[in-house]
């Protein structure tokens, strides 16, 4: 009869660990954008639809990672940050990663033939900058085990707001790539027809990427401000 | 019943539920070192056992008579001695049986809360309501609630400082270097008052009490300070060496909690059979009065018999018990384990010594809650408070019932 004492059943399945396993399998697949994005811009459409491919799956184990937190992040479960702000941030976060698959989807639905290479270029820029974005939020994400070790010190805190900050400037920059893409769209308009509608939802998209990384770093603050 | 029999009977009774206490309760003591890997099992169990005996001896009998004379009142069996000898032997066993069953159960009994229970249930028996001391009692009870609190209340404090001192600084390692000395020196005092609390008026060599007790705190630190200039580390991270010089404060808070929980702990085993003890000695010299007159020291060498049973307890199922738990707790890290295991070891000392039978388990549970509210933690499981409080419950009565069926068993028998 193996005993179990008090003291062991007071500890609980800290959430925190399988957080970081969550961010670097959001960036993991985040990270295939850029070689989508390239073989897209390359025309290389079977190259998009296998990459799609493994886009989602990498995107369906974040969701795997994600459930598994949320089931073992039962009431009774007393943290040093609040319940909710995990539950949203590891919920903006998995959109960082819904939204790469549906940019990864949205490549493979029309074969958009013949784009002028400034058009490739922002695409390609803009893809860059999204993956900087959820790369910083990464290291925000991984910085959680300092400041959970340091028991929320100063230092730690500052350090984290730091790169937060950093995921707000990946952002906005990428919003300015975003925009020069759209006005680059509809300069050639002509020459790419119905590709206009399929280019701007895909560049879309892409900026939403940024954007939800940019969320699960505001939640990420609110975690830490107390 | 042959006296000698009854002896023999009582002192193999004493020695399982010593056992008991050793076998379930340890792991509260070493676990949270044995959790964040500065000791390995093995050191632990072997730390233990010593730490446990050295406690049960040295600051044992505060407790021990409260236990078996403070709740029942004695005086109601002066009449008939036999009675109350026959009681303590049905509470003993009837608070032994209940842990075992405890802990089939899995439930988080404490020995203590038992002990107590199996006591209140014979005095209740016996001689009705009237022989058990209220008052005594209440303090019991009172002490039970507040000791998690006090043990929280000192772990937070504690890991507060810890953190402000330390965390925050700039360059924590050489703010740990720093403050470690302080620590080996407070620590040391704390214990060195437990232990000679005793002969609080008596001179050693020459010296007032308060004066030995300064000059060994003191020269601890000191000592503990020269050998830090011998301790070095590579700075990969921050926070890597600071923890790794506190699984030294770790293990020496995790000794004080041993040698608490030898302290507080060997009165559940021995009170009782101690009483036994006393009364079958006087009975077999032909007194039959004025039996309990008289307070009762707790011979030494029956603490020292506790003591050996708690080791016994800790060497065979401790060592199992802390294996589990070794396993289960990756989160606590030497500071946290330090500020929850020093707070504990502070709170148990003082309950031991002011006469206050308290579980060392839920003190513990108490100080590593503590430790969480400031923010130590990162994910305690509240559902634990609400388990304990329910055994809490269940155990006062489960021990006083097994224990009257045993005692009217005897009565019948005998």
């Amino acid at each position: 009869m193996p005993y179990i004492p008090p003291l062991a059943k007071l500890f609980g399945k800290s959430p925190f660990k399988p957080l970081h396993m969550h961010v670097l399998k959001v960036k993991e697949t985040v990270d295939l954008l850029k070689p989508a994005v390239r073989a897209f811009c390359n025309e290389d459409f079977k190259g998009v639809e296998k990459l799609a491919v493994e886009i989602s799956s990498l995107e369906h184990e974040c969701d795997t990672i994600k459930n598994d937190i949320r089931e073992h992040l039962p009431k009774s479960l007393f943290m040093p940050v609040d319940r909710s702000d995990i539950l949203i941030f590891l919920k903006e976060q998995d959109t960082v990663a819904d939204m790469a698959e549906d940019a990864a989807i949205l490549m493979t639905v029309r074969k958009t033939k013949g784009m002028p290479k400034d058009i490739k270029d922002g695409l390609i820029r803009l893809t860059d900058k999204v993956v900087d974005a959820v790369d910083a939020l990464e290291v925000a994400a991984s910085e959680i085990t300092d400041l959970l070790e340091s028991s929320f010190s100063k230092k730690e805190v500052n350090k984290m707001l730091e790169i937060i900050h950093k995921i707000d400037d990946e952002e906005w920059i990428s919003d300015k790539i975003g925009l020069k893409l759209i006005k680059d769209i509809y300069i050639h308009e002509d020459e790419l027809g119905h590709g206009v509608s399929h280019l701007l939802h895909i560049s879309d998209v892409l900026g939403d990427v940024a954007d939800y990384a940019e969320n699960a770093g505001d939640r990420l603050r609110a975690m830490i401000a107390r | 019943m042959e006296p000698t029999v009854f002896i023999i009977a009582a002192g193999i009774v004493g020695f399982y539920m010593a056992w008991n206490i050793g076998a379930n309760d340890v792991a509260n003591s070493m676990g949270t070192s044995v959790g964040s890997g500065v000791i390995t099992v093995n050191r632990a169990v072997f730390l233990a056992a010593i730490l446990g005996i050295l406690g049960a001896i040295l600051v044992g009998t505060h407790v021990t008579q409260t236990v078996s004379k403070g709740i029942v009142n004695p005086d109601a069996f002066s009449g008939d001695p036999e009675l109350f000898m026959y009681g303590m032997f049905a509470a003993v066993l009837a608070a032994g049986i209940w842990i075992t069953v405890a802990t089939h159960l899995k439930l988080p009994a404490s020995t203590t809360h038992s002990i107590i229970g199996a006591v209140i249930g014979f005095g209740f028996i016996s001689a009705g309501v009237s022989v058990i001391n209220f008052s005594k009692l209440a303090a019991i009870v009172l002490s039970w609630m507040i000791s998690p609190f006090a043990g929280a209340l000192i772990a937070f404090l504690l890991f507060t400082i810890i953190k402000r001192l330390v965390l925050d600084a700039d360059n924590p390692f050489k703010a740990a270097k720093t403050v470690f000395p302080f620590i080996v020196s407070f620590v040391f005092i704390v214990l060195t008052s437990a232990v000679l609390y005793k002969c609080l008026h008596c001179d050693l060599l020459g010296l007032g009490i308060l004066a030995a007790i300064a000059l060994i705190g003191i020269s601890a630190g000191i000592l503990s300070r020269f050998l830090l200039r011998f301790y070095h580390k590579p700075e990969m991270d921050h926070y890597y060496p600071v923890e790794n010089l506190f699984g030294y404060l770790q293990i020496l808070s995790a000794c004080c909690v041993a040698f608490a929980h030898g302290a507080n702990d060997v009165a559940n085993a021995v009170g009782p059979v101690a009483a036994i003890f006393h009364i079958a000695g006087e009975l077999s010299n032909g007194v039959t009065s004025g039996i309990f007159q008289q307070t009762v020291e707790v011979p030494l060498w029956i603490l020292a018999f506790g003591g050996i049973g708690i080791a016994c307890g800790i060497a065979t199922w401790g060592y199992k018990v802390m294996s589990t738990i070794g396993q289960r707790i990756t989160d606590i890290t030497p500071t946290r384990g330090f500020a929850a295991e020093f707070g504990t070891a502070a709170t148990v000392l003082t309950c031991s010594l002011l006469g206050l039978p308290i579980s060392t388990s839920h003190t513990i549970v108490g100080a590593v809650i503590g430790v969480g509210f400031a923010r130590g933690m990162t994910a305690l499981n509240f559902n634990i408070i609400r388990n304990i409080i329910f055994c809490w419950l269940l155990t006062i009565p489960a021990a006083a019932l097994l224990t009257m069926l045993i005692y009217s068993g005897l009565m019948y028998v005998l």
